[in-house]
């Protein structure tokens, strides 16, 4: 590892600008007058969501962990804007009690003026959210890959910022048909999440011109009975296909199937070459600066929720600058759904909201445990207005978009 | 040698005698008739002559990209953003003379009239910090939005105008007070300026918006955009990075990125003329200083791509270093 002899110059730096941005200094004249524009960050005690799993063997330990500094950490990128428009941005947290309901955090919140809400809450608080929360609010989603909440919340003015399921296996789908694996084996874990993540390629599949060969269930167990279900030698011996597909979102199963197959195959999925909205080792688009200033704040690598919950931020921070140039600018919900919107999301492609199922149109990276392979849309697959919507649901899927 | 240079401090004085302090305007050497291209990957200088050769390379600190000629032009300043490193070479001699460190991850400058301002954006600190040139003091630092990029400075010397990549910003620094006196809304992820020779136009090229934002620079505000497409591209890879004027004013040159083309603009409509297909992802461009020539440096293709303006056309494309990033003419 090579230090860096700047690190102490560049803390000096810091502490200097954290200074200057303490004390309104007459060289930013602005700050004086500057309101706050609050961006609260939703969160409940007691989520099952970080809940730490302690898998089968006991060796691994699945745990998230919040994803408030990448909220933070858009606010921090987001001074020099603040400076502009007069106003300072911030990220407040809200953590609901275990039978909070959520609405009236929310309506309380409307009522101070805030405008825009990230809910780091599970899928019915954002069912709840989505039917109650004032129209002039823009709630974001920086968690939940389901298809239905999409098209269930549609009409309200809940933004989704993490890709939806069918974004991600489409990603995946055009990789595997773009280098010729069409023919794929499903390994499906017993998880409603696995289930609905395998059912989501199947289509993805059809979609690209792939083909499922084979769908086989596995198990987590010892019970010898069960052994075309856990064994990998019996679940890949049989049948002729060029990757294997594993959905397990435990991840248990799945961290030991690569260079177990009976095929010398590649394994994609959740395992292997996995389709994710952000990776830590994304070396283009100006990505390394991203995560570097992300590991920086938050002394870890940036996971995809903390990526959705900076691009949130981020969000509501440029439709603020590009309301400005409006003589009366509208609410918030309507101008994320702008369609000349161009968010520099880190990922080559410009991001901008869908009307038909409010979700933010970006790339998906294909990657390992350590390199970004390929980011989708892959080179070949085109779109008639915008190549981010070979991914994901077509308008006619969303009941809004009919 | 820099290093040995750097410690003797009696050698301050011969240091001070090559860059040839404005003081002495008349110390102008004779060009070395070269064209000198940064890459960012292969840590190199390499040098063209004009008969469009590669004639040779300058081995260089880590990940060279901005560059710029002292005013003597005798030697030249390069950013290694990996080496926390400005460093100076010698033109003539191809060495290096002078290395001024801890300079926080540098990308790109400009040098002030004054010969002795170097406004360095510092890319991973959010900022725009001054070194000296004589002293290698970094004088004065200003808080940007994140990721600072291009920088010009004004050929009065009065105002210098620094880019911010993600605040989607362009902060106007007032030389005489030291201060940010305004920072102005641009479209998304803007990379670099030309300034119009009668200086009443700031153009700013923005990358994934991919128009150029136009400055009227008497009130500080956008008063119009630009935008592109070439035939058979896509808005979206329209991704448009350096640009530059000619001396009359008249035209514009931009270079798209991803669209694999540089862009003709008239000055005085706006109006796109012509398309000019190059290599992969063009970047960075300079004009020969009879302007008869155009460089473009292809990021993604490795090469350069001369362009010979009369005719519109490329006129000889170069393999060069990996990853090509900034130009310069001395001629």
């Amino acid at each position: 590892m090579t230090e860096r002899p700047s690190r102490r110059l560049a803390l000096l730096v810091m502490a200097a600008l954290l200074a200057s941005f303490g004390r309104p200094g007459p060289a930013f004249a602005q700050t004086a007058a500057a309101q706050d524009r609050v961006i609260l960050f939703v969160d409940r005690e007691g989520d099952p969501w970080y809940q730490r799993l302690n898998a089968h063997d006991g060796v691994m330990r699945i745990s998230h962990l919040t994803s408030l500094p990448g909220a933070e950490l858009a606010a921090k990128d987001g001074r020099a804007a603040g400076r502009a428009l007069g106003a300072t941005f911030k990220v407040v947290r809200r953590t609901l009690k275990a039978d909070e309901p959520v609405e009236q955090a929310l309506r309380a919140a409307a009522d101070q003026g805030v405008e825009a809400a990230i809910l780091d809450v599970p899928a019915a608080d954002l069912l709840t959210a989505s039917a109650s929360a004032p129209p002039s609010m823009a709630l974001f989603n920086i968690r939940d890959q389901d298809e239905q909440l999409r098209k269930d919340t549609c009409r309200g003015t809940l933004f989704h910022v993490i890709p939806s399921r069918s974004m991600l296996t489409d990603g995946l789908a055009q990789f595997l048909v773009r280098r010729n694996w069409k023919k794929i084996l499903v390994l499906e874990g017993p998880e409603p999440d696995d289930k609905a993540f395998s059912q989501s390629m199947a289509a993805s599949a059809r979609k690209f011109g792939a083909r499922i060969v084979d769908t086989r269930p596995f198990a987590m167990t010892n019970d010898p009975r069960k052994r075309e279900e856990t064994n990998l030698g019996l679940l890949t011996g049989s049948g002729d296909y060029d990757v294997v597909f594993v959905s397990d979102m435990v991840g248990e199963f799945g961290r030991m199937t690569p260079y177990r197959t009976i095929l010398p195959r590649p394994v994609v999925g959740t395992e292997g070459l996995r389709p994710l909205a952000w990776h830590a080792a994304a070396e283009r688009n100006g990505a390394p600066q991203l995560n570097r200033r992300f590991e920086r704040e938050a002394g870890r690598p940036m996971t995809q929720e903390d990526w959705a919950a900076w691009a949130a931020v981020r969000v509501v921070i440029d439709a603020d600058m590009r309301g400005a140039r409006d003589a009366t600018p509208a609410p918030l919900p309507k101008r994320l759904l702008r369609q000349d919107t161009t968010l520099e999301l880190y990922k080559a492609l410009p991001g901008s909201f869908r009307s038909w199922d409010h979700q933010l149109r970006q790339g998906i990276f294909l990657s390992t445990h350590n390199a970004v392979i390929d980011l989708a849309p892959v080179e070949g697959f085109l779109h008639e207005t915008n190549t981010l919507d070979t991914l994901g649901m077509a308008p006619p899927q969303s009941p809004c978009g009919r | 040698m820099g290093a040995m240079l750097q410690r003797g401090g009696g050698l301050r004085a011969l240091w001070l005698v090559l860059l040839g302090v404005a003081a002495c305007p008349s110390a102008v050497s004779a060009a070395t008739g070269l064209v000198y291209v940064s890459h960012e990957r292969s840590d190199n200088i390499v040098m063209l002559n004009k008969e469009d050769e590669v004639v040779g390379q300058i081995k260089t600190c880590a990940r060279p990209r901005g560059m710029t000629r002292t005013p003597d032009k005798k030697s030249l300043i390069v950013a290694c953003g990996n080496d926390d490193t400005i460093a100076v070479y010698d033109l003539a001699s191809r060495t290096l003379i002078k290395r001024f460190r801890d300079v926080p991850d540098p990308e790109t400058f400009d040098l002030h009239p004054n010969g002795r301002d170097l406004y360095i954006s510092n890319e991973d600190d959010s900022e725009c910090s001054v070194l000296n040139l004589e002293t290698g003091e970094i004088t004065a630092h200003y808080a940007t939005g994140p990721e600072p990029e291009g920088v010009l400075a004004t050929p009065d010397g009065k105002r210098v105008f620094v880019a911010s990549e993600a605040g989607n910003l362009v902060h106007v620094i007032d030389v005489p007070s030291g201060k940010v006196v305004k920072d102005i809304v641009v479209g998304t992820r803007p990379r670099r300026f030309a300034l119009s020779p009668d200086g009443k136009e700031l153009w700013v090229s923005c990358e994934i918006a991919g128009i150029v934002d136009v400055i009227d620079t008497a009130t500080l505000q956008s008063k119009g955009q630009i935008s592109f497409l070439p035939k058979g591209m896509r808005r979206e890879q329209v991704t448009p990075v350096d640009l530059v004027m000619t001396r009359d004013g008249k035209t514009a040159y931009v270079a798209l990125g991803r669209a694999n083309h540089v862009a003709v603009v008239d000055v005085a409509s706006r109006a796109v003329k012509d398309y000019i297909l190059v290599g992969r992802r063009p970047w960075g461009m300079r004009f020969s200083t009879d302007e008869k020539t155009l460089y473009v440096a292809n990021g993604l293709s490795d090469d350069l791509s001369i362009v010979d303006l009369a005719s519109g056309k490329v006129r000889k494309t170069v393999p060069v270093g990996m990853v090509p990033y900034g130009i310069i003419v001395d001629d």
